[in-house]
């Protein structure tokens, strides 16, 4: 087991005037090499949920317990926990800090105590997962451009070999073509660790994540696997979500009386079925 | 991860306090400090902390919530005590070592700590009790007859605006690229004086790169909407003095009136 929450809950600014709920009576496990999804209208708890998971909040009831580690409200010294917890930032750009990509990359694990060799292989690896070349290698972070500088931050992360990589809307902001190639990107990811991503887009969760939360006012309204998880649309929809429009397509289908064994959700299997009558 | 800084933040509720004139308040925060620095007696002191309570009550700010912004200064009044106390020379009432506890230094000591708390609580006051914008408006209307010797009156308090309200958004930004830079790996409280400079680095450029992007921003924000000084510009809001103005200023100089005249009557 990857990770686990009991009745979590957390509060901005308690005591005060300013003071918000952001996430209350949060439970569920996350399994080692999962891919799991999280979804919700915007200021529904998802930066909050996925910073109390790497220990930069500390959670203000339940219990949570993160690759072995419990954190507490008390917990010290959570670096050793931040080693095996990657966490990409909702728009990371803004954390490069080094005259060159190189070396931005090697912050993460040059604070892991890591040896020069190691690192540069670290880097390398990074790199090519996120899918730029060794021509970036010297350039300075400030002369990307913006997805050029959404993958950079990504490689830092990913160059700390995390076994659980978290990302906070890593397509926000990109256009289509980079949006796609980041995908991608992360679905060469799956499998090898635990991988948990947060999105505005249905579509887009549904093509990566093998199981989806969905967050409404700080509370876990809806934890399904992704076959599952379209049939509750009017759920959905009351959350302010929407479904992926191949499984609206399917779901008016069955209604019209065709039948088709399983849930349909991403273009490329829609397309398969319809056109190729592919069905199983 | 940055909290606690209630000095210099705007608590924002519906109070009459709220709803006097800026200029109004600035004048009596002005007067109130220099007004005690004349008191002398403990007496005094008590009683115009017992004005201030009213005031605190009637701005409706919670006395806890005015405390925490004192706790920060808590080590300057102590050491203030603490200086008095054994440095003040006179009627020695217990000594140690080179140590001398006087009567006087005991009085002085504590007059002293009196005088900054309410210092502080007042003036901090002012800033719980009104909003950065009317401050500076406040502050522009003030000083405005310093424009005819030159003195960019509306160019400063435009700054000054500015800068408070930008004081949020910066710590917001501060703490989220700590957080980003923590989940790196990035250690801020361990090691040397040397290594903890060091540390700030990758917070300190992401900073500043986005504190001069948003600079530039509003900036072309501004000439967006025309802004070109404070030449013959008007405003939304115009600043009036109500009857509650003139009201605060009466109650105020008839209570330090008395508070001043106090020692001589008992
Ligand atoms: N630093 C903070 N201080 C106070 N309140 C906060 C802070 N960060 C978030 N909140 C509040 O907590 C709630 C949840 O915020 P959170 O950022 O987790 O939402 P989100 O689901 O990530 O939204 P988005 O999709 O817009 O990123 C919101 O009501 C927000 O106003
Ligand atoms: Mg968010």
């Amino acid at each position: 087991m990857s990770l686990k929450l009991e009745n979590v809950s957390y509060v901005y600014n308690p005591d005060s005037l300013y003071e918000t709920t952001a996430l209350s009576d949060i439970s569920f496990e996350i399994s080692q090499g999962e891919t799991v999804g999280i979804i919700g209208h915007t200021g529904s708890g998802k930066s909050t949920l996925l910073q109390l998971l790497n220990g930069l909040l500390r959670p203000d009831g339940g219990s949570l317990v993160v690759a072995g580690t419990p954190i507490t409200k008390s917990s010290k010294n959570l670096a050793e926990l931040r080693k095996k917890v990657g966490l990409v930032f909702q728009y990371p750009e803004y954390q490069l800090f080094e005259e060159s990509v190189e070396k931005d990359i090697a912050f993460g694990p040059k604070n892991q105590g890591l040896s020069e060799e190691e690192i540069a292989i670290r880097v390398s690896e990074a790199m090519a997962l996120v899918g730029l070349d060794h021509s970036y290698r010297d350039k300075s972070p400030m002369e990307l451009s913006g997805g050029e500088k959404r993958r950079a931050a990504i490689a830092g992360v990913l160059a700390m070999k995390p076994e659980i990589l978290m990302l906070d809307e890593p397509t926000a902001g990109l256009d289509p073509q980079g949006r796609e190639k980041l995908l991608n990107q992360l679905m060469g990811l799956k499998g090898k660790l635990t991988l948990i991503f947060i999105s505005h887009s249905m579509e887009e969760v549904a093509k990566i994540a093998d199981r989806i939360l969905v967050l409404s006012k700080g509370t876990l309204v809806l934890d399904k696997p992704v076959e599952e998880i379209f049939e509750e649309e009017e759920l959905l929809r009351e959350v302010g979500l929407d479904i992926p429009v191949v499984a609206k397509l399917f779901a008016r289908l069955r209604e019209q009386g065709c039948d088709y064994k399983r849930n349909y959700y991403t273009l490329e299997e829609g397309l398969k079925v319809l056109l190729e009558g592919e069905d199983a | 991860m940055l909290k606690d800084m209630t000095l210099g933040q705007y608590y924002p509720v519906d109070s009459r306090i709220h709803n006097l004139d800026p200029r109004t308040k600035f004048l009596i925060s002005f007067a109130y400090i220099l007004g005690i620095f004349l008191l002398k007696t403990p007496l005094q002191y008590g009683v115009l902390f017992l004005g201030l309570l009213a005031v605190v009550r009637l701005s409706k700010v919670p006395f806890s919530f005015i405390l925490r912004g004192v706790k920060p200064i808590l080590f300057i009044l102590v050491f203030a005590f603490v200086m008095n106390l054994f440095l003040t020379p006179g009627e020695i009432l217990w000594s140690f070592w080179k140590l001398k506890i006087t009567k006087e230094g005991i009085k002085l000591a504590l007059l002293m700590v009196a005088r900054l708390f309410l210092l502080i609580m007042g003036s901090s006051l002012l800033t719980l009790t009104t909003s950065p914008i009317k401050l500076t408006y406040g502050m522009e209307s003030i000083f405005s007859p310093l424009k005819r010797f030159g003195f960019p009156v509306h160019e400063m308090s435009m700054m000054m605006g500015i800068a408070l309200r930008f004081i949020p958004t910066l710590t917001a930004e501060t703490d989220k690229i700590m957080k980003a830079q923590m989940a790196r790996g990035a250690d801020f409280e361990t090691g040397n004086i040397f290594k903890r400079a060091r540390a700030l680095v990758p917070i300190l450029v992401p900073l500043f790169l986005s504190s001069i992007q948003r600079a530039s921003e509003l900036a072309d924000a501004m000439e967006a909407r025309c802004y070109h000084g404070g030449e013959g510009r008007t405003r939304l809001h115009e600043l009036i003095y109500k009857k509650n103005d003139y009201l605060a200023g009466i109650i105020f100089i008839v209570f330090f009136g008395i508070i001043l005249w106090l020692p001589k009557i008992i």
